[in-house]
C-alpha cells in the first residue's frame, strides 16, 4: 500500500514537473539597443536514409532590421546547417501530423496544394518542408516528384523550430 | 483495491500529460518564405490572402518560434490565419513538435 502511494505521488510529481500551460516568449520587436543574437541549433540525426556524406558547415547571415522598430539594429545570426542527402516521398502534411502518412499521386498532390494545404517530404518518420535555394515553398517541385521515392540533395536547416530542407536537386 | 489505484495512477498521469501541451501563444501571422529569408514583416490580410491563394505556408510566429496551426479536426488552418492576418493574436490550443515539424492544435484564435 506505502509502495503504491508513493508511486503515485512519484508519477504526480514527474507530471506536474514538465506540465503547465506554456506561454508566449516576449518578442523583441521594441528593443531599442543594439544587440548581438547568437542561435545555436540542434543538428539533426541524420536517418538511415540520409547519405553517406553529412557534414556540418556553419552560416554566418546578418537579418535585416525589423521595420517597427524606429532605430535599426542589425542581428548577427550564427547557424548551423547540416548538408546531406535525404531520400523519401511526399506527403500531405496534415495526414503526416495525423499519423496518416500516405503517398500522394500527382494528382493528389496538386489538389492539396491548389487547396492551399502544405506538402511535405517524408523520410523516415520525420517530415520536412521543403524550399527552393532562392527561399520560396516548393510545394509545385514536390508535387511533381509525387507517387514516387526520390531523393533531395541540400542543406537542412532549423527555422524557428522547423526542419527545412534547401533543396540544390531533385532525383 | 491495488488494481483500481494502478489504474487511477495511470488515468491521473495521462489525463496530466494532455494537459502539459496545452499552451496560450502570442505572436502574429506570418510567411514562411519570409522566415526563411530572415524578414519580420507583418502580413495584411490582403497579401496573408494572395499568399494563401499561391499556396505558399502561412505560420504563426511567437517570439523566436514558428509553429504551422492546425484545427482540432486536423486541416490547415491557412484559410482562418488569413482573416486573422496583420493584428497581434493570442491562439489557444496544443502545442505539438513531431519530427521536426512545429505545429499548433488550435482551440480558438483571438
Amino acid at each position: 500500500m506505502k509502495k503504491l502511494l508513493l508511486m503515485i505521488s512519484a508519477c504526480i510529481f514527474m507530471v506536474s514537473c514538465g506540465g503547465g500551460a506554456k506561454k508566449a516568449e516576449p518578442t523583441k520587436e521594441t528593443e531599442p539597443e543594439q544587440e548581438v543574437v547568437e542561435i545555436t541549433e540542434e543538428v539533426a540525426e541524420p536517418t538511415a536514409e540520409v547519405a553517406e556524406e553529412v557534414k556540418t558547415i556553419e552560416v554566418k547571415e546578418v537579418a535585416k532590421s525589423e521595420p517597427v522598430a524606429e532605430k535599426s539594429h542589425a542581428k548577427e545570426v550564427k547557424k548551423k546547417a547540416t548538408v546531406g542527402e535525404w531520400t523519401g516521398y511526399v506527403c500531405a502534411l496534415q495526414d503526416y501530423i495525423m499519423d496518416k502518412p500516405k503517398k500522394l499521386s500527382i494528382a493528389e498532390a496538386k489538389a492539396l496544394r491548389e487547396k492551399g494545404r502544405m506538402l511535405a517530404f517524408i523520410t523516415g518518420d520525420k517530415a520536412y518542408i521543403v524550399y527552393s535555394t532562392s527561399g520560396v515553398y516548393a510545394g509545385k517541385r514536390l508535387e511533381k516528384k509525387a507517387g514516387k521515392d526520390f531523393t533531395i540533395k541540400g542543406k537542412l536547416k532549423n527555422v524557428g523550430g522547423m526542419q527545412i530542407i534547401i533543396a540544390d536537386s531533385y532525383n | 483495491m491495488k488494481k483500481i489505484l494502478i489504474l487511477l495512477t495511470v488515468v491521473f498521469a495521462f489525463s496530466f500529460a494532455n494537459v502539459a501541451d496545452a499552451a496560450e501563444l502570442k505572436g502574429k501571422i506570418v510567411s514562411l518564405n519570409d522566415v526563411m529569408a530572415g524578414k519580420d514583416k507583418v502580413l495584411s490580410v490582403a497579401d496573408a490572402g494572395k499568399l494563401y491563394e499561391k499556396g505558399f505556408p502561412l505560420a504563426f510566429k511567437s517570439g523566436e518560434k514558428v509553429y504551422i496551426v492546425y484545427s482540432t479536426s486536423g486541416v490547415y488552418a491557412g484559410k482562418r490565419l488569413v482573416k486573422k492576418a496583420g493584428k497581434d493574436l493570442t491562439i489557444k490550443g496544443k502545442v505539438k513538435n513531431k519530427g521536426g515539424i512545429q505545429y499548433i492544435i488550435m482551440d480558438s484564435i483571438k
